[in-house]
Formats: structure tokens, sequence, C-alpha cells
């Protein structure tokens, strides 16, 4: 096989990732620039259901194992090693998720090939194929040339449209030689993480309550005004420490780090273990009645003021905005 | 009561019977002292003396499987007050806590984010090295820093993460820049080739790490020509006195308190402005009972000219840990999700007893903790608390 692709296939609980299309269209792309071929590797558990929306790849290796559900990255790499030696596959393209970070480096350095990690694009120019990839958190792009067309590249989830890589056709299927591969580790059950407090850091308003507030009957302020504006009620520590709210609404350095768009700091002192839990929220806004509060050194608007009295009639004021 | 470095170069638990140390451990009556006197005993599945029990039966790897030892706060009281002088909290302890760490089924985010930051920005708050010595920035007396002016100098004052950093420390770094220049003494920092020296306790639960550190900021002293090394952080003191001596650090290293006593005679006349304080005074567990230097901070504030001194219940070797070593000022939330009382919550009630105005510390962990500790108190407009630097400081103004 001259310049083929293989990707591997991801899914968990009867579903394929979306990862894995996204790796289908670019790798479709590429392999049509070349006229080389595009291939699929699917491993787990009754997975001949998930055939049929692989129809963009050319051909489609699958190994179905009760030990495979959720292998291992040992055994991942073991397996797509055998594939890439008999089959002579150029270029194995991965997920950059949990499922397949440990996969890249033990293919690389079993096979002696290029590992490039944090793709974020691939694109072929004249007879070489260019992988852009960041680095420093994404703080610096390289493009890097693959030489001889030989590697492994793991891409960023969400780099590339899903819709390239769905087509519903009947392509070849090739069962997997297990044989020879040892499989170690193996699944054994799925445990959910149990069913929690609103996740704060996935909010985008945060009306964020301190001391300031004076009593756990007064926490209906905040929770009017999230009435209006959306979001969830946060909390400094000493708040969560009377038992007002629990730990789950916590911010700080002991407690959540949240980036929301709009963060209320409501009678909060910002002490630098608070303020390092929210400091690079998009829009913070403070009311303390002390001038001096370092809150206000943070704060993109700030009121100073007594949140009692405040809060009340900013909550009148935008409902009546909002009709 | 320092262990000797020989007893403990390359000791791991599996070889710790051929080891003095190991020798020492085979002494324990079993008295329970230990377990009695430790401020989490009553929280630990596993408390020194079960740990040396388990040990002699080859049973110790029980002990992993529990979060006993993430509950040591490196307070050395166990060791401190042991009959047989077995070095728990240097030796046995970590050696346990390591192992606790590895098999941990998950790390408290907390104390993983601290570790992370240390080995990615040289500090646990996450904070840019390049802004280690921004503070330098609002000193009142010129700091001279040695990578901009690499002239020998006497004293290397080794500034620590906290003290760089936290607003609260950086008061005290201003104060403490104030004295030397006042007492004409010729120093100088690192400025943001310091990275943090790995704090004792923390580091305990990821040797390479700590070594990591202990290799950096053992090759940025190598750059420079000095004589002695102050801090006034005594868990870098302890890092410097213990952990980096097992690597080779042959250095001088004294904690601010007893430098500035050495000197204590040229500052007395500066000490014009009487400050009518009461104040009790917090012995850190690695100042005091690791170091030995009780005196030294009371006779500091015996100098200043109107302060009174008021003892809590617990001091000297009796003192309560105020919770933030061993990595607790990492744990807090995980002490919480186990229902442990806070130690800074615990100690400061003993201060508010004493009627003080002022809490004064020599550590710089303990400024954030006890000012938080006010507040879950509900006593924060009627006790302050500073930093022994901050009130000499204070007592040099006209
Ligand atoms: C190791 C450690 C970890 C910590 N972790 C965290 C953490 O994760 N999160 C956290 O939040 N804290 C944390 N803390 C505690 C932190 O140091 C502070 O104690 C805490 O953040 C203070 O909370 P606060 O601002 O609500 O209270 P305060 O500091 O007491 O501030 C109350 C504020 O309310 C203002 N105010 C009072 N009444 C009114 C009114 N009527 N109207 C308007 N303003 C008013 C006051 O002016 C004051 O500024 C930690 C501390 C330590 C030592
Ligand atoms: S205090 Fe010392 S002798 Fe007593 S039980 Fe603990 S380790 Fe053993
Ligand atoms: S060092 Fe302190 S916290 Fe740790 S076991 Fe000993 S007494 Fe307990």
């Amino acid at each position: 096989m001259n310049n083929s692709i293989l990707i591997l296939i991801e899914h968990l609980k009867d579903a394929i990732a979306d990862i894995s299309f996204e790796m289908l269209g670019i790798g479709r792309k590429i392999a049509d620039s070349f006229n080389g071929s595009l291939h699929a590797v699917v491993l787990g558990k009754d997975i001949n259901k998930f055939l049929p929306e692989l129809g963009i790849a050319d051909s489609i290796f699958v190994a179905d194992d009760e030990k495979l559900e959720m292998a291992s990255p040992e055994t991942i790499a073991d397996i797509i090693k055998s594939i890439i030696e008999i089959k002579g596959i150029s270029i194995t393209i991965l997920g950059g998720t949990n499922t397949a970070a440990g996969v890249g480096p033990i293919l690389s350095s079993k096979l002696k090939l290029p590992y490039l990690n944090f793709c974020k694009n691939i694109r072929v120019e004249g007879d070489n194929i260019i992988v852009t990839n960041q680095l420093f958190g994404g703080k610096i792009l390289s493009d890097v040339k693959l030489d001889g067309m030989k590697g492994i590249i793991s891409v960023n989830p969400g780099s590339f449209p899903s819709d390239a890589g769905k087509a519903s056709k009947v392509v070849p299927v090739v069962e997997i030689d297990l044989s020879q591969i040892k499989i170690k580790n193996y699944f054994k059950k799925y445990i959910e993480p149990e069913a929690g407090d609103v996740d704060i850091t996935k909010e985008n308003v945060l009306v964020s309550v301190g001391r300031g507030i004076e009593n756990a009957d007064n926490l209906s302020l905040a929770e009017d005004l999230i009435g209006v504006l959306g979001g969830a009620i946060s909390a400094s520590r000493p708040v969560i420490d009377q038992g007002w709210l629990p730990l789950s609404r916590q911010v700080g350095k002991s407690g959540m780090t949240v980036k929301p768009k709009l963060y209320f700091a409501l009678g909060i002192s910002g002490a630098p273990e608070h303020v390092e839990g929210m400091k690079d929220s998009d829009c913070i806004v403070a009311i303390n009645k002390d001038p001096a509060a370092p809150i206000f050194n943070v704060a993109h608007y700030g009121v100073c003021g007594d949140l009692l009295e405040i809060v009340p009639s900013l909550t009148e004021k935008l409902k009546a905005k909002k009709g | 009561m320092i262990v000797e470095l020989d007893a403990i170069r390359g000791v791991s638990l599996d070889t710790i019977y051929d080891s003095p140390e190991g020798k020492l451990i085979q002494t324990c009556i079993q008295c329970g002292t230990c377990s009695g006197t430790c401020p989490y005993g009553e929280y630990m599945e596993y408390p020194p003396r079960r740990i040396i029990k388990l040990l002699q039966h080859g049973l110790v790897d029980k002990v992993f499987d529990t979060d006993s030892m993430l509950k040591c706060v490196n307070c050395y009281a166990c060791m401190m007050k042991c009959p047989r002088e077995i070095h728990l909290t240097e030796v046995l302890l970590q050696l346990v806590k390591e192992q606790t760490v590895i098999k941990l089924p998950v790390v408290p985010p907390e104390l993983q984010k601290a570790l992370e930051n240390n080995y990615r920005y040289g500090n646990p708050m996450g904070e840019s090295g390049r802004k280690r010595a921004n503070w330098v920035q609002t000193s009142s007396v010129p700091i001279r820093i040695l990578s901009q002016n690499p002239e020998p100098v006497d004293v290397l004052w080794f500034v620590e993460s906290y003290p760089a950093f936290h607003p609260r420390g950086q008061d005290t770094c201003r104060a403490i820049a104030k004295i030397l220049n006042a007492l004409g003494v010729d120093f100088a920092i690192l400025g943001n080739e310091e990275k943090s020296a790995g704090e004792c306790g923390l580091l305990s639960w990821e040797s390479g790490l700590a070594e990591a550190l202990v290799d950096y900021n053992m090759a940025i002293f190598s750059k420079y020509k000095f004589n002695r090394i102050i801090t006034s952080d005594p868990h870098a003191l302890d890092a410097f006195n213990f952990r980096y001596r097992m690597y080779g650090f042959k250095g001088s290293i004294t904690h601010i308190v007893p430098f500035i006593i050495e000197n204590i005679d040229k500052l007395k006349p500066m000490l014009h402005k009487t400050l009518g304080y009461s104040v009790t005074y917090h012995d850190s567990c690695c100042l005091g009972r690791h170091n030995g230097y009780y005196d030294e901070p009371r006779a500091l504030l015996k100098a200043i000219p109107g302060i009174k001194l008021i003892e809590m219940v617990h001091n000297r070797i009796n003192t309560l840990c105020c919770g933030g070593g061993g990595g607790g000022m990492w744990l807090d939330t995980y002490f919480k999700s186990q229902n442990m009382e806070r130690l800074s919550d615990r100690r400061i009630k003993e201060a508010i007893d004493t009627g003080a105005d002022v809490l004064a510390v020599a550590c710089p962990y303990e400024i954030p903790r006890f000012e938080d500790a006010l507040k879950v108190a509900g006593y924060d407009k009627k006790m302050v608390v500073r930093d022994i630097m901050e009130l000499v400081s204070e007592a040099m103004e006209d």
C-alpha cells in the first residue's frame, strides 16, 4: 500500500466519537491528493454496528473481542503496529484524546517513526505533508514536514470539520489476527461519576458572594439577580465554611478556578487565595463598601457601596430593562 | 536532633532496617507518644506508632492503602517528643508519604496543582517566574539583584515564593529590606533566577520534583560568591538545612530572626517608636520545633519598645501546627472533605484567648492562614496578624 493513511476510530457507549469523523475527513483529503488510500481500524466488542458509518474509508480493519473494549494504550499500539508492518501503512492518525494519548509515543518508539502531537492542521505542499502543531499550550504554532511521508500524527479535537468524514457505504472489512497480541490489561467496568451539583466552571455568569452578604438569608439577593441574568451562585471560602453553600461552589485556591464571561464579586474582599481562582474572568464586577478592598484591583467595574441596597435595585433595573 | 546524613542517604522502606535509622526504629517501645501528640492523629487510620508496628511485622504496605500520611502536616511534634529519638518526621514518615501518594487513587487536585506549578513555574501558586522580583520596585530601599550585579556579596537573601508573590508576604519583604539596609548589611537577592527551595514536607510527595528544584537552586548558588544565606521562610530554612545537605549543599543558612538577633545591639537604638501592643507569638513548627529557635523570636519582640508578650497555652516545643506544612497548605479542601478541623482555626482560638491585639508570626504561610482563621472566628476586627519583621520595621518609624 503506497501512501496509505490509517485512522484509529474511537467510540464510547455505542457511539462513534466525533474526533473519528474529523480524522476520517482530513485523512480522505490527504489520501486523495496523493492518490493514496484511507483505512480505519475499529477495536472493541460488538463493533459491527459502527461499520456502516465509516463508508468514507477504503477498507476497515476490525478486531471484535471482549478484551478490546476500551483497550489499554499498549494493546492498541501492538495492534496498530501489526497493521502498519503487515500492510505498509505510511501515516497513522490518532485523536489527541485521553483514549489515544498513550498510543502514539509507544508506537513511535517501537517503530522508530516520528510522532507529531497537538496537531491543528495537516496540508499537502507539493510532495510533502506539512503538519501544524501547537506548542506551549497554543502560544506557538510550528510547521513540521514529515520526512519520507511516514509518521504518527495526533490531532487536537475540534481541528477539522467532522461532516467531511461522514459517508455511509459498504466497504471491505479485514479481520485483524490477534494471535500474536498479548492483552495484559483489560477493561472491567465503566463507572459513571455521581451526578453532582452545578459545575461552576462551566457557567457563563457567576454571582459570587463573600462575608459581606452577612447571613444565609441574604443569599436570596444573589439568587434574584441570577433569576434575571442567568448563571449560578458561587462564593468565597468563609461562606462555604459557614455551610451556607456546598463546597462545589467555592471559588479560589482551594476551590474551583473559574473563567466566566461575567463574574460578580459581592462583598468579597479579594484575598489572593480568592483572586487566584477568578482573575481570568472576562468581566469582573465588584460591589464592596470598602474603597480600599483589593478586589477593586482586579475588577473591571467597581461599585463602592452597600450590596444589600445595590443588588436588589440592580436586579429591579435589569428586570425592567428585560421587560 | 537533626538526623545524621549518613543515617538516611539512599534508605528506602525495604532497606530501612539495615540503616542506623532502622536500628533506632527497632527500639520503639510503642508508647504512643507520637500518635497522641499528633494534631491529626485521631483522623489517621495508621498514626506513627501503628506504622512502626506494621513495619516490624513486614506489613507496612497496609498503610499505603489509606490516606493516613496524607494527613501528616510535617509538624515534627511526634519526632521531637519520641523518647527513643526516632526521626519519624524526617525519615520514616517521608518514605511512607511518598508511597502513599503513589498509591492514592486520586491526588487531591489542589495538591497536584501546587506540585505542577512548582515544576512548571518554580512556585506553587503558578505565577510567572519573570514576576518573582516585581515586589522589589515597591521597596523603599535599594535591593541588589545578583544577575544584574554579580559582584561577591556577604549575605544572600533567599526570598522564597510566598514572600515574593503573596501581597502580605511582600509586606514582610519590604520590612526585611528596610531592616537589613538600616543595619548596613551587604545583601542581595537572586530575583527572577530564584525558584522555590522545595518545602520539605510538600516535596516528600514527589522526590523527583524535589531533586529538580535542589539541582536548579544549587546550580544558581554556584554562579555567585556569598558568605551566607538568610531566608524568612522556615520551610526553606528546613529544606536547605536538611534536604539540600543530602545532595551536598555546604552553605551556611540562617533564618532572618536569629540573623537579626546577631545584630540586636546595633538594631536596638533604631527602635524608637513605642508600639504599645499586646502580642502573642506563634512558634512555627520548622523554626521552633525542628530548628530550635524558641528564644530568638521572643527576644526580638521584647526588644521592641512597648510590646507586651503573652504566651498561648501551647508554646515552644508544644506549639500547635497551623496546618500549612507537609503540603497542608494545599490540602485544606481535602481535610474539609474528611471533616477535619483546619488547624489554623484550632490554633487561632488559643491566640484569641490570650486577648492580645497582635498575633506575631515568623513564617510566610502563617499570615494568610491566620488572617483567614480570624475571619472564620469572626475576630478579624479585634486581632491582626503581623510578621515579626513588620513589627520591627514599624518600631523603626519616627
Ligand atoms: C491556604 C488557604 C486557601 C484558601 N483558599 C481559598 C479559596 O479557595 N477561596 C476563597 O475565597 N478563599 C480562600 N482562602 C481564604 C482567603 O484567604 C480569605 O480569607 C477569604 O477569601 C475572604 O473571604 P471574603 O472576601 O468573603 O471575606 P472578607 O475578606 O472578610 O471580605 C468581606 C468583604 O465584604 C465587604 N462588605 C462587608 N459588608 C458589605 C456590604 N454590606 N456591602 C458591600 N460590601 C460589604 C467588606 O468590605 C470586605 O471587603 C484561603 C486561605 C488560605 C490560607
Ligand atoms: S513515640 Fe517513639 S517510642 Fe513511642 S511509639 Fe512513637 S516512635 Fe515508638
Ligand atoms: S509530623 Fe506532626 S502531623 Fe506528621 S505524624 Fe508527626 S505529629 Fe502527626
